[in-house]
């Protein structure tokens, strides 16, 4: 194996001393990357299909939201308002999230497991079968079978489907850990298991407990809101995580400033994460010392969120001049700031004086987007602008376009973060003033209060699409030119020097 | 009742039992030891600590970050 | 490291302790949840009865629950005393439910007790039909594809609408009729089964 280029850029010599590495160079790198071509697009691909499909029922539900007569006017089903909502959610987050998640996680594993990916085809027949199981739960509830549970729509033969393919992926995972090269496990790793190999057991369960054996009453909801904040603790949140802590050193070139720290933040987001879910349900008709300890939990998870905020603060100090030429970077930073501010926002909405201010109105949407949108969303777009070009081995064909995405997200989202807060707050505040003993205004008023906001929101969301559509487009050029070496400088494969 | 019960605890005992063994295994297998190193084990010869690895398409610090193949 | 016995043991527990907290008791806390016998020997909560169960379906295969709520909190942090929704709800009100749909959002008013003060069906279904029209500045979509307009066979249908109480423009042509499908049916039955006014001990009203 012939020495290839080792001059650093700070002139600082790479010791080649240490036992752990075994990827010595770029060569090595970029098999273990072509292993996982066509598995971690597969994944991409379809991930980024189901987010243009999301984006599309996103824009019909916002629209028709401050205007109900909109297209059909309430004559077809497929199209009335909480179905098309509803395929928004399941799209986006089943659809989207979590298969673009999957997709990162898998090059994530290859590659910090130093061995090319093994059993492809376990995963590729888990994509295979998590699309199908998306594609027919979206069907079943613009048909009328959505189940009504929040983020538990798709009928349960749907989530059966689903369950399998999480299996599938989840018995990869230990045998990628398996077949791994001896030595250090990195952060993002413990992450990734965390969420592929405990998340479908979370799955399965609830499914159990809501649906094959109901628990009574209002247990429901308690399953229900475990379930929805395990969504975000064990699943999003650690992909997003697992990214992040990858890829802002891995791009700036310097390692994370603590690293005790992020070992000290996992254990501490497990611990806590699953004490949150009942500040879903603060004020309601369940145990008052569930709302209690779920509100303790809530303000606790101060703990790893700072953990991770002051790590990737320090790693980056001196190096943010790299948000300007690193489009990765750039979207996994603002992420990685958007996971810092949803999470000291959530903490807040969880105290009771604000929480009785802001439960139930457009407040907690505005919240939700900021989290998996502006949090996860923009990770997994930084780490698709990494991992993409190393796969289909050629550049990105237009910086502009990046740019365009890049602003068409960061407007976009902030502009539905300030609509959807301000309107909720609105809405909430009204709710609560009085004239002497009578409430001020009446329900309706405050409805229309907030068409304003929702006027907005669909403008962020319009704005949000163009940047998906940029993004989609980009994406389809690089597969069309997968395999093929165009002229330009081949970026990630140093060939042996004779 | 009881098979909701025996369903969750089964799954709370398993699934706290496997933290509780990956915890212990981590400890066994030195992962806590020499910390500062698992921060660095991403990096290797030819992205070294030091070198940024990703840019904007097109721009010189693109075409200077990554090796021509001389083609 | 040489307690680490006690140390795992420790993390064991704390991991545990979540999942016992937020799962094991509250599945007997709230299970163990009977009605209360009435005097005349009835339940409160009663338990629904045919139409208004199948309703439970149709209102989650509709996504009802995003926009409306089933839940009153206190009325003295809250605002949920101001717009006449009944009392506070406890655990004990939804055990009679095959299907519990407490709510995330209003968009429109709780629902808990809507039956209470609109026991009418035959509001509902205009209602359903076209909701700016009974209830000026709403939001809510309409859902007519839930009725079917039908040519009049000799009589007109018992629970056909009143056609006259709604605009001219949704009126159907001459000699028809609108009748609610069995799903719409079925759910305003559930809407109406929706009732808060049975009295429970632990509620001081």
């Amino acid at each position: 194996m012939s020495a290839i280029g080792t001059e650093t850029t700070l002139g600082q010599e790479y010791s080649t001393a240490v036992p752990h590495y075994r990827i010595e160079d770029a060569a090595e790198r970029s098999e273990l990357d072509a292993s996982t071509r066509f598995p971690v697009l597969l994944y991409l691909g379809s991930g980024l299909f189901w987010l243009l499909v999301g984006t599309v029922f996103a824009l019909i539900a916002s629209f028709k939201l401050h205007n109900p007569q909109l297209f059909d006017g309430g004559t077809l089903s497929w199209l009335a308002w909480p179905r098309v909502r509803t395929a928004h959610l399941n799209a986006v987050i089943y659809g989207w999230a979590s298969t673009a998640g999957i997709g990162v996680g898998i090059w994530l594993i290859a590659r910090l497991c130093r061995t090319p990916l093994r059993y492809p085809a376990i995963v590729i027949v888990a994509g295979i079968f998590w699309n199908i199981g998306v594609a027919i739960g979206i069907t079943a509830i613009l048909a009328g079978q959505s189940t009504g549970v929040e983020w538990l729509e798709f009928p349960p033969y749907v989530a059966a489907i689903l369950f399998f393919s999480y299996i599938l992926i989840s018995i990869w995972t230990v045998l990628m850990f398996y077949y791994r090269e001896p030595g250090h496990i990195y952060v993002s790793q413990w992450y990734l298991l965390a969420a592929f190999i405990w998340f479908p057991w979370l799955y399965a369960t609830t499914y159990l407990l809501i649906f094959a054996y109901p628990v009574q009453g209002v247990l429901q909801a308690i399953t229900n809101w475990w379930y929805g904040h395990n969504v975000l603790g064990l699943w999003f949140t650690p992909i997003g995580l697992a990214s992040a802590y990858y890829f802002i050193p891995k791009v700036i070139g310097r390692p994370v400033y603590s690293y005790y720290l992020s070992a000290l933040g996992f254990w501490t987001l497990a611990f806590f994460y699953a004490w949150n879910g009942g500040h879903h349900l603060i004020g309601g008709p369940i145990p008052l010392w569930i709302q209690t300890v779920s509100i303790v939990a809530s303000v606790m998870m101060i703990i790893p969120v700072s953990v991770v905020a002051i790590n990737h603060h320090l790693t980056m100090t001196g190096n943010f001049h790299y948000l300007i030429t690193s489009p990765t970077l750039r979207f996994t930073v603002f992420g990685a700031m958007s996971y810092t501010l949803v999470s000291l926002q959530g903490m807040s909405m969880a105290i009771p004086s604000l929480n009785y201010i802001t439960h139930f109105t457009h407040y907690t949407i505005g919240h939700s987007h900021l989290g998996l949108y502006s949090f996860y969303t923009s990770i997994i777009f930084g780490a698709m602008y990494y991992i993409v070009p190393r796969l289909t081995e050629c550049e990105w064909p237009s910086a502009n376009l990046i740019k365009l995405h890049f602003w068409c997200v960061f407007y976009g989202s902030a502009l539905m973060f300030v609509c959807l807060s301000i309107g909720g707050i609105t809405q909430g505040t009204m709710w609560l003033t009085k004239s002497g003993e009578l409430p001020a205004f009446q329900f309706i008023d405050t409805v229309q209060s907030t068409i304003p906001y929702l006027i907005g929101r669909s403008v962020a969301g319009t704005i949000l699409a163009i940047g998906h559509v940029v993004f989609a487009y980009h994406f389809g050029l690089m597969i069309l030119r997968m395999g093929q070496r165009t002229g330009q400088p081949t970026l990630f494969i140093e060939p042996a020097k004779a | 009742m009881l098979l909701p019960t025996v369903v969750i605890s089964g799954v709370m005992i398993l699934m706290s039992a496997s933290a509780l063994a990956a915890l212990y295994w981590a400890t066994q297998d030195g992962q806590f030891m020499n910390l500062e190193k698992g921060a660095e084990s991403i990096f290797d010869k030819d992205e070294p600590i030091g070198k940024c690895t990703d840019a904007f398409p097109g721009t010189s610090s693109s075409a200077t970050s990554f090796t021509n193949n001389g083609k | 490291m040489n307690r680490l016995p006690t140390l795992f043991l420790g993390f064991f527990l704390t991991f545990l302790s979540a999942w016992l907290g937020l799962i094991l008791i509250p599945t007997f806390q709230i299970g163990a949840l009977k009605p209360e016998v009435t005097e005349d020997g009835g339940y409160s909560p009663p338990s629904p009865a045919g139409s208004a169960i199948a309703g439970e379906s149709v209102y989650a295969a509709n996504g009802c629950v995003l926009c409306h709520t089933q839940q009153v909190r206190n009325k003295i942090d809250t605002a949920d005393g101001q717009y006449g929704w009944g009392r506070q709800t406890v655990a004990r009100d939804y055990i009679a439910q095959r299907r519990v749909f407490l709510g995330t959002m209003r968009t429109g008013p709780d629902l808990a007790s809507t039956g209470a003060s609109k026991s009418d069906p035959a509001w509902h279904h205009l209602h359903l039909y076209n909701p700016q029209h009974f209830a000026t500045g709403s939001l809510m979509p309409s859902f007519r594809y839930l009725y079917k307009t039908q040519k009049i066979l000799g009589q007109r249908a018992a629970n056909a609408l009143d056609v006259a109480r709604l605009p001219e423009a949704d009126r159907p042509p001459a000699g028809y009729e609108i009748v609610p499908t069995r799903d719409a049916q079925d759910l305003v039955a559930y809407l109406i089964s929706l009732n808060r006014s049975y009295s429970l001990k632990e509620v001081k009203e």
